[in-house]
């Protein structure tokens, strides 16, 4: 009978013309949707590759001069992106696309298309195939769901059925499959198209993680459609017109999808400020200078490092050195500075990880932000892909520093400080390599915006089929 | 056939809307979901705007202990070390940075915008600032739903209050078969519908526009009431527009619609129509038609320009000194640092800002044509209309960032103007001099600049209003039972 009801009801739905026009637009604004998305997606791995190339080369090509000039000038790298971020940009608008990896400071994020463009956040802020999905579908499902019990109960269906001795659980089951079934016809083609294309322009063996990648993107997009189909139903099962389980359905999906994104952020900035970066960089400078706990400052370090390495070179003027004093005190130097500045992020990590927490705790009542998360992290474009990326960054930024300074202290005698290196000491920094985190990397990162949505998907069947028991006419 | 006169049925009318328990706390979910939002507007702007006042004060404070040495210097007092003489301007003055501020716009609290944080304030010195980078401390995760503020309100969710308050204007009545007995009145439906339409317009209109006011006037303190007022009034012209336009949508719906959630789905398909499809459209539009800037190709050039000057260093500084002789060094460098920073780095850094210059404005230029297409095709869709306008008036208009950046640049060259020579010939600094330091304070920027495209966006906005209301007009001349 479920069958038989679920046929039933995708007949119908198909017969409606309004639905139809709905899916047209759906397929239309999805389609247009991944059409840009690619658009920009090979013009954007283009332009990175060709960007950093030309960085590199610069970096080789940049003349004759002193190292640490060469380490200010620096090399700006660029993060990669997978097939998926074709459908979920994720961070990209805003996180910034480059890093310029210099002598002074840590990898940070820089020159984000957000800050140039202004049609990146024309108005949801939704133009990408998987938001857009999430956001309308969404919608969709609750309207659907929502009306499926109310207007057989105010046609008068409902009581012929249920007079007819039909049970309401098999009833239900069968609309909800159908309904379900009914969504799925626009989006599985979809959810196909997605699959095929990142496997066709994945990078060569990465096709076995990408597609994992894509499969729990679909799932979790599918998982949270079919979580507010049944809320949806849940709400029409209960309300006694339907017209109030429609303006409760628009309810639920205003609040959930429109308004707790943003609450969500604005929560997590009330509960877990971040320092602005002026602050930031005000502790890092204080810290370098007077130090922290028992860590002496700079200027007692410097003392130190001049006592330490005239006894080590057993003489007693600096000048009198047989290595280039000024390497080692620019090694010392970044050394605090990284001590500094590591401790300071670490903090300053705290406090994103009290923001990510916050949003997962809006993400148990709303989760459109638990399947967004879901997508963007498979995708690779969520912000602990993006600080991966940036602390890989990091440590090739801190080895090439580390080989500028070798080379004033291999080249300098004394307390010398002027000198020019040549392109063979450029040459020793080799390219910057990066290997994306794999597929386990990324579940591990989003195992609790996963185990939400699936929560969510039981506890929205289970509370269906309790209503169900109760239905009346 | 006249009717009940216009107050009467307004009266009428309002009674009835009151009577209903869900419209009532429909309203009162909208006041506090504007409440909280220009409530963390007002809160930011203030922020804003002391964070802005403690840069400049510091910058003058830093700049006054400087002259304080100067002063113990020549009593006897100081006995300058080699790092802290000042009478060097390569001490003093080649990496000291003056803040310039762009300070919030009256209507700051009701839109946050979408640029990131610290915008606000540009340091500019005798060194070139576009070689730095632009680091941030903010979580993009935060940024990427986008603020809640009440532009967002407005143009999204205040839409969907007024769809809940009159998706069943006339089609509930004749669902519930009152509508003949309306009809037979001596009051025209037409009448009717526009006089629920009026209460509707009324009470959104008190609801959002009092909050929005109110915020106003708080951020801007008992001085700047005044100052406030033109703007307000412009913004909630525009509040009055756009409210009336949904209301338009949902008399012309409710005027053909036979049942209620019939009305109700239409006008969420309109709604999803203009509020969702029709701006990403014109986004998509826009992007290809004025694309983004070529970030990465700037910061290519900047580089390339960069090594191309460290090779020509001799060259470069030759025609540094040949082009105003008075900046030839009259003594020899303090050190090896001093030489190089004098004489190889500081001439680097002018030419490179006179090349790079342009090219960073571009940067500007571009967001400014593409602010001047948006707004174009912001007329296909009212709530797109009504973003910019609040986002333009908050002072997140993209010619008011180009205008910012033109000031930046005249204000270095006024920094760099005192002390250029003395800072390339190593003549010692005086008294004068520290006198010279410019120091920025913001100036009032006229309505004038802001009333173009809000004036734009306004004639958009009342040609929709008019062309829909036009069509429902005729429309309801034919509206029956």
């Amino acid at each position: 009978m479920i069958y038989a009801v679920a046929r039933r009801e995708i007949l119908l739905q198909l017969r409606d013309g309004r639905l139809l026009v709905t899916a047209a637009l759906m397929v239309a604004l999805l389609g247009a949707a991944t059409a840009v998305g690619w658009s920009r997606w090979v013009t954007g791995e283009a332009e990175r590759v060709r960007f950093s190339e030309q960085s590199y080369d610069q970096w080789l090509n940049q003349g004759p001069k002193h190292p640490h000039r060469a380490a200010a000038y620096g090399i700006y790298v660029a993060k990669p992106e997978t097939p998926l971020a074709v459908f979920e940009p994720g961070l990209r608008p805003y996180a910034g696309r480059t890093l310029w990896l210099e002598a002074h400071s840590n990898a940070a994020f820089s020159n984000a298309p957000a800050d140039d463009d202004l049609t990146a956040s024309p108005g949801l802020g939704e133009s990408s195939g998987a938001g857009l999905l999430q956001l309308l579908g969404g919608l969709i499902a609750l309207v659907l769901g929502s009306l499926s019990v109310a207007r057989e109960r105010e046609t008068g269906v409902l009581r012929q059925l249920l007079a007819q001795g039909i049970k309401p659980s098999s009833w239900l089951a069968g609309k909800y499959l159908g309904l379900a079934g009914v969504l799925a016809i626009p989006l599985l083609p979809f959810g196909a198209i997605v699959l095929i294309a990142t496997l066709w322009v994945s990078p060569a063996g990465t096709a076995h993680d990408t597609a994992l990648r894509a499969v729990v993107a679909l799932g979790a997009g599918a998982a949270y459609l079919l979580a507010l189909l049944a809320v949806g139903m849940v709400v029409s099962v209960i309300a006694r017109s339907s017209r109030f389980a429609l303006m409760t359905a628009l309810g639920i999906w205003v609040i959930g999808s429109v308004l707790a994104p943003r609450a969500a952020s604005h929560l997590a900035l009330r509960l877990a400020p971040t320092p602005d970066a002026a602050v930031y960089a005000k502790a890092i400078g204080d810290n370098f200078m007077s130090g922290f706990g028992t860590e002496p400052g700079w200027d007692e370090r410097l003392k130190r490092l001049e006592r330490d390495t005239l006894a080590q070179y057993r003489v007693s003027r600096l000048a009198d050195l047989p290595v280039g004093f000024s390497g080692l005190r620019m090694t010392a130097m970044d050394r605090w500075t990284i001590q500094v500045s590591d401790r300071q992020h670490q903090r300053l990590q705290a406090i994103y990880d009290r923001q990510a927490r916050v949003r997962l705790v809006v993400a148990a009542l709303a989760p459109f932000i638990a399947a967004r998360s879901v997508t963007q992290g498979m995708a690779g474009m969520d912000w602990p892909h993006y600080q991966h990326y940036a602390a890989e960054a990091e440590l090739y930024r801190r080895a090439f520093n580390e080989r500028m300074n070798a080379a004033i202290t291999r080249s300098l005698r004394g307390e010398a400080w002027e000198m020019n290196a040549e392109r063979d000491v450029w040459a020793s920094v080799p390219p910057f390599h990066y290997d994306s985190p794999d597929f386990r990397w990324a579940m591990r990162a989003q195992a609790p915006p996963v185990v939400i949505l699936i929560l969510w998907l039981l506890a929205a069947l289970s509370a269906l089929a309790l209503v169900g028991r109760r239905l009346r006419p | 056939m006249t009717g009940a006169s216009w107050p009467r049925l307004l009266a009428a009318e309002w009674r009835l809307f009151a009577a209903g328990w869900s419209n009532v706390l429909l309203l009162l979910a909208l006041a506090a979901l504007s409440g909280f939002s220009v409530w963390g507007g007002v809160e930011r702007t203030l922020e804003t705007r002391a964070a802005q006042a403690q840069a400049l004060q510091a910058h003058v404070n830093g700049w006054q202990n400087k002259r304080e040495r100067f002063l113990q210097l020549q009593a006897g007092e100081l006995d300058p070390d080699v790092f802290s003489n000042p009478k060097r301007a390569d001490l003093v003055v080649m990496s000291h940075r003056a803040p310039l501020v762009l300070p919030p716009l009256p209507l700051a609290p009701l839109s946050a915008g979408s640029v990131r944080e610290g915008h606000d304030i540009i340091e500019a010195g005798m060194t070139s600032r576009h070689g730095r980078g632009s680091e941030t401390t903010e979580n993009p995760v935060n940024r990427l739903d986008g603020p809640l503020d009440l532009a967002f309100v407005v143009a999204w969710i205040l839409p969907l209050v007024l769809l809940v308050l009159s998706y069943e204007g006339l089609a509930k009545d004749r669902e519930q078969q009152i509508a003949p007995l309306l009809a037979s009145g001596a009051t025209p439906l037409r009448r009717i519908m526009v006089a629920r339409a009026a209460v509707r317009f009324g009470a959104a209109f008190l609801v959002v526009g009092s909050i929005a006011t109110l915020a106003v006037a708080l951020a801007a303190g008992p001085d700047g009431v005044l100052t406030t007022a033109a703007d307000l009034a412009l913004w909630l012209t525009g509040l009055a527009g756009h409210i009336i336009f949904w209301l338009i949508v949902s008399t012309a719906i409710n005027a053909q619609a036979r049942s209620a959630i019939g009305a109700g789905l239409s006008m969420l398909g309109v709604w999803i129509l203009l509020s969702l499809v029709t701006p990403v459209m014109i986004a998509l539009w826009v992007s290809s038609a004025t694309p983004r800037p070529d970030r990465l190709g700037y910061v290519l050039q900047l580089r390339a320009m960069q090594n191309d000057l460290a090779e020509r260093a001799d060259e470069v500084r030759a025609a540094f000194y040949s082009e105003n002789p008075a900046r030839r060094p009259v003594r020899p460098a303090f050190s090896e640092y001093d030489a190089y920073f004098v004489e190889t780095y500081y001439p680097r850094q002018r030419i490179l800002d006179r090349q790079f210059a342009p090219i960073a404005r571009d940067l500007h230029t571009l967001q400014v044509r593409q602010a001047a297409r948006l707004r174009l095709m912001s007329a296909l869709s009212p709530p797109l209309i009504m973003k910019r306008l609040t986002d333009d008036l908050a002072g997140h208009a993209p010619e008011r960032r180009l205008a910012f950046f033109d000031s930046t640049g005249a204000f270095e060259a006024r920094i760099r103007d005192s002390f250029d020579v003395k800072l390339a010939s190593r003549r010692p600094l005086t008294l004068a001099d520290y006198d010279l330091m410019p120091m920025h304070s913001p100036s009032v920027e006229p309505l004038l600049n802001r009333l173009q495209p809000a004036s734009a966006l306004l004639v958009s906005l009342f040609t929709v209003i008019l062309l829909s209301g036009i069509a429902t007009g005729f429309r309801l001349r034919r509206v029956g039972p």
